[in-house]
């Protein structure tokens, strides 16, 4: 048998029929890691590379600066506001749509989509629009001394349009994928509607709410387009962290947008290493449109 | 049968218009019965071995069946033949020509998926067309000879008129049959079937199992295929290859298989049978120490296990000539009833088959002699 | 609530909150989505159709909307062409770092549209990293449209990645071992047997990319250049409209992007619609 092995001719094609050539294979994967260097690893790099080139001392006092710590506020206050607005929606709306049946739900779900079909600049137009001193509401609010559009207000009211699908797309499918037999199953053994929730479907859904809570966040945090549009640029007062570093940018502080920057773009990190675990870990649980989930 | 006796004259014509455009092919069109033959085949994935060392000859126009239970290495054999995997020692040839050094799209196999793999973006005819289209330019027939082989196919195969729907629109059964127009229209040397029916329900399986053959047995291509249902290998191949553990047990007819288990394995595996842990002492059969009247033959000394059918066995009077149990429980199967005993001081289970309309024995101590049985020694 | 319920008749169930639940998240889509769109359109309804004709004709939007839907037609193509291989390669293959690439694809989606924007233009100023090596040889990359380009590539390159990958991943072997028993070689097989499955989701990914860019404005503005009638995109227009007080005008562009949109989202039901009677589930 040694000898029958032995006398086996060399193989010529034992390549698998399933696949390509290793040259064919090295090429593409070449491609892929230089398309993806260039296009998204590079930009990262250089923004880190160019936020240090005046040296840790010059990039910590960029951060220092007052109106750069007041941007830097104004865009944690505006992510505290839309990010938990956005979540009670998200909960409201996927239990509606979930666990139960109605007409006209197709709609609705494809009615809380719309905001990601609709361009930034356009998101924030719309309350200008609505608000702004010319707007349908302008000179109402304006009897009163409300100031919404080129304040602090629209910012928020912006931010919540832009990252308003994140957390109920997340959740939908993975509700609805659930079903309502557990929800049933904790009323038949007498508990109440709140405590059903809490119990019984929050835990079952609870990391694909992480995962939509982390990228609506990352989007309320970065926003530029809409924010800018109802923000007016008030240095110190309505500038958010991606407005300042457009302000600085303009100025020719480029080592102190870049600065900025860099904070944006470690969120971006942390976000997508969050993400990332997240599916890994916990891909079963998250919806299994989830990979979809994020775009748009 | 009327579609079958069409496609042999068609198929003629066809192969004769073939054959003026590419001389390769000639007489290949209602195979030519070819030889496939299997040295010392070696496979491991990594660290585990899927098949140990497997020889096999495969008579040309034969319809054999691998047959083994789910990880015996029968679907490893099948693919290595195919050339869809490639063997870690050993050699497959096709007549006298080494195939193992051939890639799989020119070893000219016609391989039967078990989820059929139909092209989902092609109707019906372009799945079958489409080993005729990607041919090299010199030995692709014209879109004609396409066609018309397509729609012999199609009335092979009993689906005439569906050849532009796509797979979606099908039935299991339907697509089951594409699957094998397809396979068939590339004219292969050998037709190779993984599970052809493991994924259609009952009465759909044993009508294309008998179509199956009748259609073996006008192509006459050298055929195999995959099962795990012994009722199917035994009733439609010539010769079943029975595996196990990454080696072939037995190859034989259905007759050698069911009435000549050649080894444990095989007689456990198929059909019921009764095993007992027996000692042969002096060319006698003993059962805890008692002999139970069986001459041991030549078998050697020693530990044994005495296989028997259930109803292979006949009643005796004493307890001194044949194994005595104490009925535990009996119940219908059929046309009999069998009816379930423990014999000996450690209750060693075993069963035996008595007429339906007998009056069973519901209790007590009875004795019976298998009629026929075979006796393996213990290999330890 | 049994008003809610009866409105939209619902079924009878057992669980609770149905009311509560659905009223809160339609109340809420109304005020922050439904109002504030219907707003732009009934601003721009208050147009005649002639005023509306003269705006969406005029020259500078003209440009503007032809600069914007070139450039993301370019950037979705690009994207399109390399997602396909950086989706396959992520897919298919084993290779050290794999497991970094796939997770890096999600970055524009993560990395504010400035933060790409300032990156990209550092990188492609005449004096940025790879610029001052393009400069000399008449290669203007910033403040052109190729510029845009980039940007734009960069914004829709998950899309496309995103929609192909779990399509490939269910690619069944079996069909691509079918094709090879059958005489076809890799060729072949990737031409007739794969491509052909991967074309709806190839196609939703490119509208997906290309309907992302045409409303990209962040990453955009800085590396445009912005010159009217050359490299100014619609987004920017509506916001100079804006900036000059100028409501309907922004309004009216505005309309035109959002039927924009809503066309692509169509023709993204469309495709999905075909690719399910045509693929089905087999």
């Amino acid at each position: 048998m040694s000898d029958l092995a032995a006398a086996v001719p060399a193989r010529m094609s034992r390549q698998s029929p399933t696949t390509e050539s290793r040259f064919t294979r090295g090429v593409l994967i070449g491609v892929a890691i230089f398309f993806l260097g260039l296009f998204l690893l590079f930009p990262l790099l250089v923004v880190f590379v160019e936020a240090l080139r005046g040296g840790i001392g010059a990039y910590f006092a960029a951060l220092k600066e007052p109106d750069t710590v007041s941007a830097i506020r104004l865009t944690l206050l505006v992510a505290a506001i839309a990010v938990p607005a956005n979540l009670l929606f998200g909960l409201a709306a996927s239990w509606a749509i979930a666990k139960y049946e109605f007409r006209g739900k197709a709609l609705l779900i494809t009615l809380i989509d719309l905001p990601f079909s609709v361009s930034p600049v356009i998101s924030g137009l719309i309350y200008v629009i609505l608000f702004g001193a010319q707007g349908y509401f302008g000179a109402w609010l304006q009897s009163y001394g409300i100031q919404i559009v080129f304040a602090v207000p629209g910012i928020v009211l912006a931010t919540i349009f832009v990252t308003f699908p994140f957390v109920a797309r997340e959740l939908i499918p993975l509700m609805q994928e659930q079903g309502t037999q557990d929800e049933e199953a904790a009323i038949s053994l007498g508990a109440g509607g709140f405590q059903t929730f809490w119990r019984v479907t929050l835990p079952n859904v609870k990391w694909g709410l992480m995962y939509g809570v982390l990228l609506c966040n990352a989007r309320a945090m970065g926003e530029f387009g809409a924010v800018s549009v109802v923000s007016g640029h008030i240095r110190g007062q309505t500038n958010t962290m991606p407005l300042h570093i457009e302000i600085l940018y303009n100025d020719y502080q480029w080592a102190a947008a870049f600065a900025v920057a860099s904070l944006l773009a470690l969120l971006a990190l942390v976000t997508l290493i969050i993400k990332t675990i997240l599916e890994w870990r916990f891909g079963e649980e998250l919806a299994s449109a989830g990979r979809q989930g994020d775009i748009r | 049968m009327n579609a079958l006796a069409r496609y042999r004259v068609e198929t003629d014509r066809i192969e004769a218009d073939v054959a003026a455009v590419t001389p390769r092919v000639s007489g290949r069109l209602r195979g030519d019965p070819m030889n496939v033959t299997v040295q010392d085949l070696v496979k491991t994935f990594g660290e585990t071995a899927a098949l140990y060392g497997v020889s096999l000859d495969i008579r040309g126009g034969e319809l054999i069946a691998l047959l083994g239970p789910s990880g015996s290495g029968k679907t490893t054999l099948l693919r290595l033949i195919a050339g869809l995997d490639f063997p870690t020692s050993g050699r497959i040839l096709f007549g006298d020509e080494d195939a193992s050094t051939k890639s799989v799209k020119d070893r000219n196999v016609g391989f039967v998926f078990q989820h059929y793999a139909l092209f989902r973006h092609m109707t019906v005819f372009d799945n079958i067309a489409f080993g005729l289209r990607v041919r090299p330019r010199s030995q692709r027939p014209s879109e004609a000879i396409i066609r018309e082989r397509v729609l012999t196919l199609l009335d092979l195969v009993q689906l005439p008129g569906l050849d532009r729907r796509y797979p979606s629109q099908l039935s299991g059964g339907q697509r089951q049959r594409v699957a094998l127009a397809r396979a068939l229209a590339i004219e292969p040397r050998v037709l190779l079937l993984d599970e052809p029916f493991g994924a259609l329900d009952a009465k759909v399986r044993k009508e294309l199992r008998r179509w199956l053959r009748e259609i073996h047995d006008h192509t006459g291509h050298t055929t195999v295929f995959v099962t795990h249902d012994q009722e199917e290998a035994l009733e439609l191949a010539d010769r079943v290859v029975v595996m196990n553990q990454g080696c072939i047990e037995q190859v034989g007819s259905a007759d050698d298989i069911y009435d000549r288990p050649a080894t444990p394995f095989v007689f456990d595996f198929i059909g019921d049978s009764s095993a007992l842990p027996v000692e042969v002492r002096s060319g006698q059969v003993y059962l805890d120490g008692r002999p139970i009247g069986i001459d041991a033959g030549g078998e050697p000394e020693g530990p044994a296990t005495l296989f028997f059918r259930p109803g292979h066995v006949q009643f005796v009077n004493d307890d001194s000539g044949g194994i005595a149990g104490i009925v535990s429980g009996s119940r219908r199967v059929g046309d009999i009833r069998r009816v379930e005993l423990e014999a000996g001081l450690v209750r060693h289970r075993f069963e035996i088959d008595v007429p339906a309309d007998s009056q069973a024995p519901k209790a007590g101590r009875i004795a019976v002699k298998p009629t026929a049985w075979r006796l393996f020694p213990k290999d330890e | 609530m049994n008003a809610v319920a009866a409105i939209v008749g619902r079924r009878p169930s057992v669980i609770p909150g149905f009311g509560i639940t659905l009223g809160f998240a339609l109340t809420y889509l109304s005020l922050i989505v439904l109002i504030p769109i219907a707003a732009l359109i009934l601003r721009t309804s208050s147009l005649t159709w002639e005023q509306f004709w003269a705006i969406a004709t005029n020259e500078r939007v003209v440009a503007a909307l032809r600069v914007s839907f070139g450039a993301s037609l370019i950037a979705a193509i690009i994207n399109a062409f390399f997602g396909l291989i950086v989706a396959w390669v992520l897919v298919r293959y084993r290779f050290p770092g794999r497991r970094v690439l796939d997770a890096i694809v999600d970055l524009p989606f993560a990395l504010p549209t400035a933060v790409a924007g300032i990156a990209l233009t550092a990188i492609f100023a005449p004096t940025g990293w790879v610029g001052q090596f393009l400069d000399p040889l008449g290669i203007k990359v910033a403040y052109s449209v190729t510029g845009i380009v980039i940007a734009l590539t960069f914004i829709g390159l998950p899309f496309v990645v995103r929609t192909l990958q779990p399509v490939i991943e269910e690619i069944d072997r079996e069909v691509e071992e079918a094709a090879a028993t059958l005489g076809a070689n890799r060729r072949q097989a990737i031409a007739r047997v794969i491509l052909p499955t991967l074309l709806p989701p190839l196609l939703t990914g490119f509208v997906l990319a290309l309907a992302r860019a045409i409303g990209e404005y962040g990453s955009v503005i800085f590396i445009a250049g912005n010159l009217p009638y050359v490299t100014e995109i619609a987004p920017l227009l509506i916001v100079i409209r804006l900036e000059e007080f100028d409501y309907v005008g922004a309004s009216a562009i505005a309309s035109i992007m959002l039927a924009i949109s809503f066309l692509m989202f169509l023709a993204i039901n469309l495709i999905q619609a075909w690719a399910r009677r045509r693929f089905g589930h087999v």
